[in-house]
């Protein structure tokens, strides 16, 4: 009996570190697949060539190769990784602050606050797009909050029909952007609003790399008061956590992270709902583990449906139409869990 | 000098009527003391005035003669630790970590190998071995007010608030956790505050009692409150008290 629990434990342990490594193989096979197909030693060399000015194994670099790799499919992979890690960072840190397992940037209204910020910038270049989609992004967590708050207590279900309402708001609100907005500009918002990778360059990847760090470096220090904060106000503040402190905290880390995805890549839904719940059913509920173990498994996620977005056939198809199919049934799963459970 | 003191204090909720009015009394280090009061009398909110789950709109309490609002959040809870009557996290943590997260006053960012053994130290001394990997969601009700305990004992404080921890539990595990409290009270002196349903555990645990009715307080010895007299004017029962195997008990008359 302690053997095979022994042996359990142990293999839960490997499978936990061949998931904080995952991102490697998946990135180095990202970069190969592709309409110019290349080796994973030409993909290796390439990068060296361009960073240090030298080759590990001696590949023939071919120009289109290098133009293939560097100014295109690479600042598009590390930006899925990017965007795949923060979506599923924030989603966990949503579900856990708001005691919910079924909130995530996108059910929150964030991702749609925050696509009609960016739009909005777009379309009238009033503000930075970044600034604009993260104003946004907090105006719609504020009032899906506000909402769903009802004296001191936060139910499961009002905090999502909260959430599809200002979702719808926000939709609503971005749909008569695209009425008034320049015809020539018009297909681009479109296209963007499904959630999409193929304009990726690498100004996309460095306008948004630094509020994701700042984000994930947020989250990360207090990711372990993450869990107290689950536990509600009242025990977070018996424990010594100010609540209102560390979830404001929180709170903007998290929004900083959806909405810096969202202002890059349009709305890319259900990803921060399924990959911390997927963690979660392989290694438990502990933030300590379940902010870097989504990180790792979102960036893998995101960047192995984008591959498939891109390879699949020959238009690309938006990676936000993958991971909402995928989702979709995900979320229903959990609802009847919830439900069966009781709503609050 | 005691080391908890309420000097005058009066709370209310959101500008109505106060639920407690000018009430002073102190309690003594290495002491157990039991609030008894009938339900909506303001006991546990007495009670959460200390860890500040409420404030009082008048009065102040000291501990160790710092007023708690002087008191920064996690000092406080280095000093006071609560056990709720019941905690239901949304997520299945297990019971090891339910245990863990009593170290979060000495936590800045995630616990270090002397939290680890403080906890495998009060799980030892629980004795429950058995469910430190089972998830807390998932546990019975006695199991759950044990794990509570146990985060409040992993917290290691001077003075630990117990609300009702036997109001939903059967009479071996009220036994039970009556047990430790005496025993913890006894070989750590820590120093304990329990609102309490039922007065034969306040007779059974209590060096004090505290008596909550009508937005006052009136606190004594628990030979010198716990009189028929009183009872009857706390509750508006009948009772009558007697000795059993050196431990006092209290019966009350059941016909109306």
């Amino acid at each position: 009996m302690e053997r095979r629990k022994f042996d359990k434990s142990s293999k839960r342990r490997s499978l936990e570190i061949c998931l904080y490594f995952i991102p490697i193989p998946v990135f180095l096979t990202a970069l190969c697949i592709g309409a110019y197909k290349l080796r994973i030693t030409e993909v290796i060399d390439i990068i060296l060539y361009k960073i240090c000015g030298y080759t590990l194994f001696d590949s023939r670099l071919k120009a289109l190769a290098v133009k293939a790799l560097f100014d295109i499919r690479l600042p598009r992979v590390i930006l899925s990784m990017l965007v795949g890690a923060a979506l599923s960072v924030s989603g966990a840190s949503f579900q856990s602050i708001m005691k919910n397992p079924l909130v995530e940037p996108y059910t929150l209204g964030v991702s749609s606050g925050a696509a009609f910020g960016a739009a909005f910038s777009m379309a009238f270049s009033l503000m930075p797009v970044q600034i604009s989609a993260f104003a946004f992004a907090m105006l719609s967590i504020a009032l899906c909050y506000g909402i769903a708050r009802q004296k001191e207590q936060l139910s499961v279900i009002s905090l999502i029909l909260a959430g599809i309402v200002i979702s719808s708001i926000f939709t609503a609100a971005l749909s008569a952007i695209q009425l008034f907005v320049d015809p020539l500009k018009l297909q681009g918002l479109i296209f963007w609003t499904m959630g999409a990778f193929y304009t990726t360059t690498w100004s996309k990847v460095f306008s948004s790399v630094g509020f994701m760090a700042a984000g994930f470096a947020l989250i990360f220090i207090f990711r372990w008061k993450l869990n107290i904060l689950s536990l509600g106000d009242q025990e977070a503040k018996i424990l010594g956590v100010n609540p209102a402190l560390y979830k404001g905290i929180i709170i903007f880390a998290a929004t900083l992270l959806a909405s810096s995805s969202v202002a890059v890549t349009g709305i890319i839904s259900l990803v921060g709902l399924m990959i911390p719940h997927v963690c979660r059913m392989l290694f438990g509920p502990d933030n300590k583990k379940l902010v870097p173990l989504s990180m790792a498994l979102g960036a893998s996620y995101l960047t192995v449906v984008d591959t498939f977005a891109r390879n699949l056939f020959t238009f690309e198809i938006p990676v936000g139409i993958f991971t909402t199919f995928l989702g979709a049934p995900f979320f229903i799963i959990l609802l009847r869990k919830v439900r069966s459970a009781g709503w609050n | 000098m005691e080391l908890i003191e309420y000097k005058n204090v009066s709370i209310r909720y959101e500008k109505g009527k106060p639920v407690i009015s000018n009430v002073s009394f102190g309690l003594e280090k290495g002491s157990i003391t039991a609030f008894l009061g009938p339900n909506g009398s303001g006991k546990t909110t007495l009670m959460s005035a200390l860890n500040r789950l409420v404030t009082p709109f008048e009065g102040e309490i000291f501990v160790d003669g710092i007023s708690i609002k002087d008191i920064p959040l996690k000092k406080l809870a280095a000093k006071i630790a609560t056990v709720p009557q019941f905690s239901s996290p949304s997520f299945g943590y297990s019971v090891y970590n339910m245990i863990l997260w009593g170290r979060a006053p000495y936590i800045s960012y995630t616990p270090k190998s002397e939290d680890y053994r403080i906890v495998d130290e009060t799980i030892e001394r629980l004795k429950i071995e058995r469910l430190k990997d089972k998830p807390f969601t998932e546990i019975s009700g006695g199991e759950k007010q044990l794990v509570l305990i146990a985060r409040a004992m992993a917290q290691k404080t001077p003075i630990v608030l117990m609300d009702e921890p036997t109001t939903y539990l059967d009479i071996k595990n009220q036994i039970k956790i009556l047990n430790i409290v005496k025993e913890i009270n006894a070989s750590d002196g820590v120093t304990f505050a329990v609102t309490l349903h039922d007065p034969n555990h306040a007779l059974y645990i209590a060096d004090n009692v505290v008596m909550v009715s009508n937005g006052s307080a009136v606190k004594g010895k628990t030979a010198d409150m716990m009189t028929e007299e009183n009872i009857r004017k706390l509750y508006d029962v009948k009772s009558s008290f007697a000795d059993i195997g050196g431990i006092r008990y209290m019966a009350v008359d059941y016909r109306d």
